[in-house]
């Protein structure tokens, strides 16, 4: 069962500090492992404190190696595996620009009736959407986009936390 | 014979130190700059440095200068950066302190990286401060520049960039907290050469609170519900054994104390990694040799067929382990360890235990004489039967020759008339290793050096000369073979210039013969490339730099030519001339159980089961 490649969430409480992040991101890349998304900044009020969202595919065997080895990393406070909870909630933002005129863009609009979105941005013929939602959620809408000028996306990866009381400490 | 060594002295004289001082106690004026350079000597003679082990440099000159003005460090200079690591593990894993390496940027810095790697594996306190382009050069591909951060990011427990004059006091004390404590490791600080010029205050040695990282030692309130836990399962073993690792040596002496009153109470066998050889006595009763790869049959048995297992600061290395799936299959098995993200890493346990092995064990100790069990030693009546009777089968024998020096004889007789003095023993990595962890005596912790996990050539001569610098007095014995030898042989100038009374004993086999038992055994002994096609005249090598050497291929000859060595007062190059085809036996070959373990005679009939497993 270990040998089952999916989807793994993991949060890490890190020093802000430099060097820090790529120690974390070395488990992974030493052991053939691809980041899918990375989401990090500070957190505390002094910014002393960071906190990096990593999502990654993998085997769960190797995953919990390597959440094994992220407490070894002298800055890291925390760490845990989300996707090992009974729930977890995460959100992802991403900005998507699209080429096209007015009716196009409502259009668009029209298509995206049942995602959360914001337009911020509206010059000439360029229109940038504010997407936000889970993964699934924003992947969904820029592939709907795909049919309406989408001409560049940003996407900002999952920041996630566990559901309920729990905290990451 | 007892004062044969007290004779030999240091000769520290050519290393040009001079008595005229800085001012090194500046530090208690806040109000007084100083210059990066003269912060780490002074932060060095706070953290009680007294020896350092390094090679100069253009991005460490600015330290070199402000070495040369002090007389309380001691400075050893090797002839390559890997040897002053491996000196630096060596002083460190003998002495208990921490190891300081002073290399400089570029070559410097990535010449010490296989030490730092080495030390990383084996759980070795280091600190290594590399010179460092200036600041304002970091990154355009100056002269002697390297990424060294970058590159020892994962050979390292922790280490810095300093950009700042002023944190630079901090960090260095921070990093020898973070190299000593908790699992010990390797930590680098890397110092721009403008850092260590430019003047910053040096506040001295401030407490370390570092939030991320709590250090365990002090952290009393160990888990009291699974010492209990623990304690039920050995009261109710029938088939028990300790399996000891080097985390206790790293624990202290007071830990190997309290695991001999444990062994004695309790009757149980104890089985030893070769990292942890000499944390309990060899010559004791209770020790039924080394486990894995090459441990003895019994132990491999013992390991396999038992129904509890205390694990004491080992990590279940595969070359203890063999295959995963089928490593001791029937038994519950507790694990003592410091870093939690060894337990259930590689072996699931039903008992984890994190912390340091000396309060761990003394909880364990007291519990069970709480409990005050008598008639104990039935319940393992007849697992002593079981392995008396593999005992038996005496694993480690092997044919002896009058003809030609058998490698396995060489160690024996090594042993025979140098465990008197019971020497400080460093070792390289292939055969010679193997034979020198099956047939030396280790009674005491910390005499023994090797590099387990790394297996690195060339780790033995300066892991020697670390030692001999710790204990001039003492019998240093490095046990070596002719190819990992000339890993690092020119250390023998260093030997010589600070006059150590190092004895290199030398196996030569005229192969790599580690390499070639492989070949032998899983490539139809199809000999690529492990045959020494030219070898030095080991003597002529000795006598040029100025060192005894001595040389022998008869074994009538071999008790005197190893009392010379003994006897002589200097260093000593011993080229012992052993059977070329010997091989290392017992073995369980990479990707086998302990059960499939092989003796010497099984070895023809060996078909290979996994070509993938190393």
């Amino acid at each position: 069962m270990s040998d089952i490649i999916k989807k793994h969430v993991i949060a890490v409480l890190i020093d802000n500090e430099f060097g820090a992040l790529a120690r974390v991101v070395e488990l992974f890349s030493a052991r053939g492992y691809n980041i899918e998304t990375l989401c990090v900044a500070p957190v505390s009020a002094d910014k002393k404190l960071s906190r990096i969202t990593i999502t990654t595919f993998g085997t769960s065997k190797t995953i919990d190696l390597i959440c094994k080895l992220l407490q070894r990393i002298v800055p890291v406070h925390a760490s845990a595996e989300l996707t090992s909870e009974e729930g977890y909630i995460e959100r992802e933002l991403a900005l998507a620009q699209i080429i096209g005129d007015k009716s196009m863009v409502e259009s668009a609009i029209k298509a995206l009736e049942n995602h959360r979105f914001f337009i911020v941005e509206q010059e000439e013929d360029s229109t940038v959407f504010e997407i936000i939602g889970n993964s699934n959620e924003v992947e969904s809408a820029l592939l709907i986009l795909e049919n309406f000028g989408l001409a560049t996306v940003s996407r900002t990866g999952v920041a996630a936390g566990y559901k309920g009381m729990k905290r990451l400490q | 014979m007892k004062n044969l060594f007290s004779k030999s002295q240091l000769n520290f004289s050519s290393d040009h130190h001079r008595s005229s001082t800085i001012s090194l106690d500046c530090h208690h004026d806040q109000s007084q700059k100083i210059t990066g350079a003269n912060i780490i000597v002074n932060a060095f003679i706070e953290e009680d440095v007294d020896v350092i082990f390094g090679y100069p440099g253009g991005a460490i000159l600015p330290f070199y200068d402000a070495l040369f003005t002090q007389n309380k460090i001691k400075h050893i200079l090797t002839r390559h950066e890997q040897a002053a690591t491996h000196a630096a593990e060596g002083y460190a894993r003998s002495t208990g302190k921490v190891g300081v390496i002073t290399v400089t940027s570029g070559p410097g810095a990535t010449n010490a990286i296989t030490g730092l790697t080495d030390a990383f594996m084996d759980s070795i306190p280091l600190v290594c401060i590399s010179g460092q382009v200036a600041t304002s050069v970091i990154g355009t591909d100056g002269f002697q520049e390297a990424d060294v951060t970058g590159l020892t990011r994962s050979c390292t427990k922790h280490n810095y960039l300093v950009k700042d004059v002023n944190d630079l006091g901090y960090i260095i004390h921070e990093a020898f907290h973070i190299a000593r404590t908790n699992r010990p490791g390797p930590v680098l600080i890397d110092i721009p050469k403008d850092v260590q010029n430019s003047h910053g205050f040096y506040h001295g040695k401030i407490p370390i609170n570092r939030k991320s990282y709590q250090v365990l030692k002090k952290q009393v309130s160990i888990d009291h519900a699974k010492i209990d836990q623990a304690i039920e399962l050995m009261r109710t073993a029938k088939k028990p054994i300790f399996y000891v690792g080097g985390g206790l040596i790293n624990s202290g002496e007071k830990a190997c104390q309290i695991l001999q009153k444990l062994v004695k109470l309790t009757g149980f066998p104890v089985t030893q990694t070769l990292m942890g050889l000499g944390a309990f006595p060899t010559s004791d009763k209770n020790f039924i040799g080394m486990l894995g790869m090459h441990g003895t049959y019994e132990a491999n048995m013992a390991m396999y067929e038992c129904d509890v297992m205390i694990n004491l600061g080992a990590r279940f290395d595969d070359r203890v382990t063999g295959r995963v799936s089928g490593f001791s299959p029937n038994s519950k098995k507790i694990h003592v360890d410091i870093d939690q993200c060894s337990i259930n890493k590689i072996i699931h346990v039903d008992v984890g235990i994190v912390g340091d092995a000396e309060i761990v064990l003394e909880a364990m100790l007291n519990k069970w004489q709480k409990l005050a069990i008598t008639d104990h030693g039935k319940n393992i009546e007849q697992w002593w039967k079981q392995i008396n009777q593999w005992q038996s089968i005496k694993s480690l024998s092997y044919e002896n020759s009058e003809n030609s020096i058998k490698p396995e004889y060489a160690i024996q007789r090594l042993d025979q008339f140098t465990k008197q003095y019971q020497p400080f023993v460093s070792t390289d990595v292939g055969q010679h290793q193997m034979w020198t962890a099956q047939y030396m005596t280790f009674d005491q912790p910390k005499k023994w050096l090797t590099s387990g996990g790394l297996g690195t050539m060339g780790y033995g001569v300066p892991s020697a000369v670390g030692v001999q610098i710790a204990y001039p007095n003492s019998l240093v014995i490095c046990v070596s073979g002719d190819a990992s030898f000339m890993m690092n042989m020119q250390e023998l100038a260093t030997i010589k210039q600070y006059n150590l009374p190092v004895k290199i004993f030398i196996l030569n086999n005229r192969y790599m013969g580690m390499v070639r038992q492989w070949q032998e055994l899983i490539y139809e002994s199809r000999e690529s490339q492990s045959y020494m096609e030219s070898l030095p005249d080991f003597l002529k090598l000795a006598e040029s730099f100025g060192i005894l050497g001595i040389e022998c291929d008869n074994p009538k000859m071999l008790d005197q030519k190893i009392l010379q060595m003994i006897n002589h007062q200097g260093p000593v190059l011993f080229n012992c001339l052993v059977d070329k085809s010997e091989n290392v036996f017992p073995m369980i070959p990479a990707g086998s159980a302990h059960n499939e373990i092989l003796l010497g005679s099984q070895a023809k009939s060996y078909v290979t089961k996994d070509i993938n497993a190393v």
